[in-house]
Parts: structure tokens; C-alpha cells; sequence
């Protein structure tokens, strides 16, 4: 367990030999990368039998970083239930998603490079979720954002991609602006980095400054994990290539702020102001996430909606209480997800077009990516047994079980919430795989064995990864026993449970009756409700706002301060200097007039002067 | 009865006789004569504060006698660059040797 560094340290040195060399290695050093991230996977099986072995608990280790002071800077990691999930979680993911893209990106020029970001961006992700003290995992944090940004930018050379990226960077920075804020905070009322230290402390700190601290801490993880109103830059990521959109959404750079609150989650709780907006914020993601995706036209734009509500969800379980219920549902919806992207990369590699308006009966050219994506879609919307229905279960619980005033009628939202996700579901799978198979996509094909398996492998996963959260006898004592201790194990309420299930089957029902059968026109219902329509095609004109805000308050002010910069700084400041000793110089060189007895006469006048100050002026000032 | 303020005296009165010298004069080698006579004017000053005031030590003598050195070779030096100057520009008119300007 000692060896957890190496999961991280493996991918950054992947990273640095790709770099170096990886024009004069076979295949551009594209297996190093996978050998690193098959690395990291191997770790967490060791660590897992070390804790299986040993019992659960928390193992951390540290050597100093650096002195300042008297502030001793360690760095770490530490290992616990909640990070050696997550480990398992990213390595699996990340692995699977570079083997696809082997197949993917084949014929890039910048084949190398893709994948050593890769194994950057999920070298920084593990550091995230192994650092053991706040300035390390801000490090690691940063470089997360720093591999999405590459990542999403991939294919720069076209300007949108260029622009997505550069959203996705600034919209994030603005979150971890906070973070990092936060992150200062504490230390200055504890005096240490150390999440042990932190923790151990915090029962001392008013509520007040807690409240402040993981608000700005919270704050990261909107940016993160595309909270609303922060979550823009989330359906603009899919400029990168597709498998980056899986890795982005299902395992690394959103996980990441979900992951960040739970880790953080003794402060959170010490803090039950900050409790209900992570709840509130949760809960109006959701919402915006589920009705967006339902009007959305690009298969990865529905998609990328889908991940900001689910992550509305997990966020919302959090501002519950339940990190158990959080990160299970962040394991499903990880698997699912992914898969999701894999099969819709498969789409846009096989049928070359991402409109689900000019797609349908793709199942007929590509059976196994229709069987894939069929088994994400119902795991996601929350068909039993499969994952998405043991997880979303969860959250219902966990928001059940709080209580208050509050919590029960979010659960009413959160039901609606269900049933739109799984007519978005049904919606994005029947328009791609069912119905006619129009002309011009004759020509579709099923994906290479290379990319085949990673999809059969995830779709495995979608399936079956919800029966982990059930106890099996002495092996496995259960997924949110495993995570919070015992008291949290698995527990179903047989009316909660009905109600979500007819939530999903109705939505799923609704989405069958109108794009299967043509029971109605959605275009008819577009035309009545065009108001509401237009809301939804604009995005609820939050990027509007954004650009608003751009242009007429950061511009406007940014040109104030070019003016302040050219005037004053520039003209007066820089030039203005130049000019004085300029001018000055000028009209002081006559004085050089090269003839010896003027200076003579300077030399006098100056002793006379001198001499008269001497005994003149100072005796009377003394 | 010459007294310390007769010898101050004297030596202001050579001293600013040398200084005016040194302004008013345009030739290099009065120029030269004007300030050997403020150095004497100064070496007069020396000795007559080592008469009256300090018998013991010869602070005032010795300090004379540097001076005179230091002038000596001073002049040795000064009257050497006026004669290349002379061979070179024809002239030691102070007026001429103005090129070191703006």
C-alpha cells in the first residue's frame, strides 16, 4: 500500500517519455501510456487486497516537501475507502478509453501527443484523488484543468475546438479561484495543509468561518464538475475528441469536483448552511441538465446535458449527507457514461455524423455499438438491476432520509428529474439505432475489434456494477458499508423504489410512444409551447449572460483600464521619464562648454557656497 | 612683531592673486604660474600654524614639504602635455582647447 505513489507517478513519467521520444518509438510510445494506466490499475487491485486483508481504514504516508518557516509542507498520499474507489474507478476507465482510442485515433498526426495528455490528465486525476494534504491536491487539481484544456483542444487547429477549450479552462479557473481561497483559509486558521490536520481541528472553528470555507471550496468543485451556473463548458468539451469526452465525463475532470466535497465532506458537515446550497445548487443542475438534453440535436450534446444533471444528482446526495450515495452513483454513472461516449465515438466513426435528426436504424450496420449504448442508456435512465437503477436509488434515499422541510419536496423534482432523464435516454437511443435506416447511411460500420472491446468491457460494467452495493456474505460487505462503515449498507424502500421505477418505465414509455411510433409530433409541441421551446434551444440563455457580462461589463471595464494603461502608465509614467531625462539633458549639456576656466569658476562658486552654508546656515539651524 | 594674523593675511592675499590667475588668464603656462602661487599660498599657511601653534611635532613642516613634491611634479607633468599640445595645435591658449564640449 506503500506503492500508491507509483499510480500517478507511473502516467507523469509516461507523460515525460512520450514527450521526449516519442516520435523514435513504435507507435508514436501510445503503449506506454497504456502500460502506465494498466500500472495504476494493478495498484488499486494491490492496494485492494492489502485492505481486504488488513481491514478497512485510513493508510497515509508522507515525506516533507518543503520548509518555510516554521511551516513544515509535506506531501503524500493517503489511502482510504473513498480514494482507493476512485483509484479503481479512474485507472479502469482511463485504461478502457485508451485502448479504444488506439483505435480511434488511428491515422492522427499528433498520435503521440494525444496520448501522453492522456496520461497526464489521468496522472493528475489520481494525484487528485490520492493527495493527502490541500496544496498538493490544488496542484494536482490544476493540472487536471491543464489536461482538459489540451485534451478538449486537441484538434485546435479548428477554431471552435480552439474556443471550447479555452471556455472550459477560464470557466474552471473561476471555481478554483475559490478553491484555492478556501484552501488559504483554512490553513491560516489551522496552519496546516494536512487533511488529517485540517479535520482534527475543525470542530474548534466557528461555524461562521466554516460556512465561508467549504463554500469556496464548494466553489472548485461547481467549476469542476460543471455545477450550474458554472456548468457551460461542459457541452462545449465536445470538440475534443469523443473518447476524451468519455474520459472527461465519466471518470476524471468532473469526478473530480464530486470527489473534492466528499474527501472534504467533515468540514461540509460542520457547516449545515453550506450543506443545503450544495443541495439547492445540486438540485437546479440537475433540473437545467435534464431539460436541456431533451431538445438537444447533437448525440454528444444530449449526452453532455445528461452528465451535468447526473452530476446535479451526486452533488445533491452530497448536500444530503451521502457520500456513499454519491460516489456510488459517480461509479455507475461513470461506467454508463462512458460507455454512452464510446458507443456515440463509434457512431461518429462508423456513420461519420453526429445529428441525431439525420441518424436511425443504425442498429441494423452496427449491432454491437446499438447493444452497448442500449445497455448505457437503460443503466443511466434506471432500469433494474442494471446500475443506474441501484444508484439513483441511493440518492433518493439519501434525500429521503435527511428530512426537514426542504429535502421531501426536492424528492418530488428529483422524481421529475428521473422521469425526464429516461425520456432523453430513449429519445437519444431510439432516433440513432431505431427506426428506418436512412439512405445516405448505408455505408455505416460496425467499430474495429480494438474499439469493440472496450465497449463489450464497460458495457459489462454498466450492467453489473450496481450489484456491488449488496452484501455478499464474508467477501464483500457491500459498496456504502465499504465506503462509510457499517450502518450504511444497502437498503431498499419498496415505495421509493416503485415510484423511481415508474418514473423511468413512463419516461422511457413517453420517449417509445413519440419516437417510435409517432403517437405525436414533438415539432407540434415545440410549435404550441414556442416560448418555452426557445428557452430550451438558447440554454436557458445562460451563455447569453455570460456573453453579456463579457462584452458589456468585463470589456467596458478591461477598455477603462487599457485607457488608465496607455495615459497615465504609459504616456506619463514610461514616456514621461524618458522624456524628462530627455529634455532635461538636453538643455543641461550647454553647460559642457569645454573650456577649462569655466570650470574653474564652477569649482569656486561651488567652495564659496559650500563654505558660506557651512558657517552661515547651519550654526543658525543647529 | 609678526604675528599668526599677518601670515594668514599674506597667504589669502596670494592665494586669491592665484585664483585669479587660474580664471583670468588664457594661457596654459600662466595658468600653471597662478596655481604653483596659491600652492604657496597654502604652504605659507602651513608653516605659520606649525610656528605659532605646534612646537612640538612638524606636522605643518612635513605636510610643506609634500606640497612642494606634489608641485614639483605637478609642473613636471603639466609643462610635458603642453609642449605635445604645442607641437600638435601650435598654440597653449586655454580659448582653443575647447573640443571636449557638447
Amino acid at each position: 500500500m506503500e506503492w500508491a505513489w507509483l499510480a500517478p507517478a507511473l502516467n507523469f513519467a509516461a507523460f515525460g517519455l512520450i514527450v521526449l521520444g516519442g516520435r523514435r518509438l513504435p507507435g508514436q510510445g501510445a503503449f506506454l501510456a497504456i502500460l502506465a494506466i494498466a500500472g495504476a490499475f494493478g495498484v488499486f487491485w494491490y492496494a485492494l487486497a492489502d485492505f481486504l486483508g488488513r481491514g478497512t481504514g485510513t493508510y497515509a504516508f508522507s515525506v516533507t516537501w518543503f520548509k518555510a518557516g516554521n511551516v513544515d509542507v509535506p506531501w503524500g498520499m493517503v489511502l482510504d475507502p473513498l480514494a482507493l474507489v476512485m483509484l479503481g474507478l479512474v485507472s479502469f476507465i482511463a485504461l478502457v478509453i485508451q485502448v479504444y482510442s488506439l483505435g480511434y485515433m488511428a491515422g492522427e498526426e499528433r498520435f503521440g501527443w494525444y496520448f501522453a495528455v492522456h496520461a497526464l490528465f489521468a496522472g493528475a486525476m489520481l494525484a487528485v484523488v490520492l493527495a493527502d494534504n490541500l496544496l498538493l491536491l490544488y496542484v494536482a487539481w490544476e493540472l487536471v484543468g491543464l489536461g482538459s484544456y489540451l485534451l478538449i483542444g486537441f484538434w485546435y487547429e479548428r477554431r471552435s475546438a480552439a474556443e471550447a477549450a479555452k471556455k472550459a479552462f477560464v470557466t474552471t479557473r473561476l471555481g478554483d479561484v475559490g478553491l484555492l481561497i478556501g484552501i488559504l483559509l483554512l490553513f491560516k486558521l489551522t496552519g496546516t495543509f494536512q487533511l488529517s490536520g485540517v479535520f482534527a481541528q475543525a470542530r474548534e472553528l466557528s461555524t461562521g468561518v466554516l460556512t465561508a470555507a467549504t463554500l469556496l471550496i464548494f466553489l472548485g468543485a461547481m467549476g469542476k464538475s460543471a455545477q450550474f451556473p458554472l456548468h457551460v463548458w461542459l457541452p462545449d468539451a465536445m470538440e475534443g475528441p469523443t473518447p476524451v469526452s468519455a474520459l472527461i465525463h465519466a471518470a476524471t475532470m468532473v469526478a473530480a469536483g464530486v470527489y473534492l466535497v466528499a474527501r472534504a465532506f467533515p468540514l461540509f458537515e460542520l457547516a449545515p448552511a453550506t450543506l443545503v446550497v450544495v443541495a439547492l445548487v445540486g438540485l437546479v443542475t440537475a433540473g437545467i441538465g435534464a431539460t436541456l438534453a431533451l431538445v438537444m440535436t447533437d448525440l454528444k450534446r444530449v449526452l453532455a446535458y445528461s452528465t451535468v444533471s447526473n452530476l446535479g444528482l451526486m452533488m445533491l446526495a452530497l448536500g444530503a449527507g451521502s457520500i456513499a450515495a454519491a460516489i456510488f452513483h459517480l461509479v455507475a454513472h461513470a461506467f454508463s457514461k462512458a460507455l454512452l461516449f464510446l458507443g456515440a465515438g463509434s457512431v461518429m466513426h462508423g456513420a461519420e455524423r453526429t445529428d441525431v435528426r439525420e441518424m436511425g436504424g443504425l442498429r441494423l450496420r452496427m449491432p454491437l455499438t446499438a447493444f452497448s449504448f442500449a445497455v448505457g442508456a437503460l443503466s443511466l435512465a434506471g432500469f433494474p438491476p442494471l446500475s443506474g437503477f441501484f444508484s439513483k436509488d441511493e440518492v433518493l434515499l439519501a434525500v429521503l432520509g435527511k428530512g426537514g422541510v426542504v429535502f421531501p419536496a426536492i424528492l418530488v423534482v428529483l422524481l421529475g428529474i428521473v422521469f425526464l432523464s429516461a425520456l432523453y435516454l430513449a429519445r437519444a437511443l431510439l432516433l440513432t439505432f431505431w427506426g428506418e435506416l436512412k439512405e445516405e447511411n448505408r455505408h455505416a460500420h460496425e467499430a474495429a475489434g480494438v474499439m469493440a472491446v472496450p465497449m463489450a468491457l464497460l458495457a459489462v460494467g454498466a450492467a453489473a456494477v450496481g450489484f456491488l452495493a449488496l452484501r455478499v456474505g464474508s467477501l464483500s460487505p457491500g459498496f456504502g458499508a465499504f465506503l462509510e462503515g457499517e450502518g450504511h449498507a444497502f437498503r431498499i424502500n419498496p415505495a421509493l423504489t416503485l415510484a423511481s421505477v415508474a418514473a423511468a418505465l413512463g419516461g422511457f414509455a413517453l420517449g417509445y410512444a413519440v419516437y417510435q411510433r409517432h403517437l405525436f409530433s414533438p415539432q407540434r409541441l415545440a410549435q404550441r409551447y414556442s416560448f418555452l421551446h426557445r428557452l430550451l434551444v438558447n440554454k436557458y440563455y445562460v451563455d447569453h449572460a455570460y456573453q453579456w457580462g463579457i462584452d458589456r461589463v468585463v470589456l467596458a471595464f478591461s477598455r477603462g483600464v487599457a485607457l488608465f494603461d496607455r495615459l497615465v502608465v504609459n504616456d506619463g509614467g514610461v514616456n514621461g521619464t524618458a522624456d524628462t531625462v530627455r529634455v532635461s539633458g538636453l538643455r543641461l549639456r550647454y553647460l559642457q562648454s569645454g573650456l577649462v576656466y569655466n570650470y574653474a569658476l564652477g569649482i569656486v562658486v561651488g567652495v564659496v557656497a559650500v563654505a558660506l552654508f557651512w558657517w552661515l546656515v547651519i550654526p543658525r539651524v543647529l | 612683531m609678526i604675528t599668526l594674523a599677518h601670515l594668514q593675511v599674506l597667504s589669502a592675499a596670494l592665494f586669491c592673486v592665484g585664483l585669479y590667475g587660474v580664471l583670468a588668464r588664457r594661457n596654459a603656462v600662466l595658468i600653471l604660474l597662478a596655481i604653483e602661487l596659491m600652492l604657496n599660498a597654502v604652504n605659507i599657511n602651513l608653516i605659520g600654524f606649525a610656528a605659532f601653534v605646534d612646537h612640538e611635532q612638524f606636522v605643518g613642516q612635513v605636510l610643506a614639504i609634500f606640497v612642494i613634491t606634489v608641485a614639483a611634479a605637478e609642473v613636471g607633468l603639466a609643462l610635458a602635455v603642453l609642449l605635445r599640445l604645442y607641437r600638435s595645435r601650435a598654440s597653449v591658449r586655454v580659448d582653443d582647447l575647447n573640443m571636449l564640449k557638447w
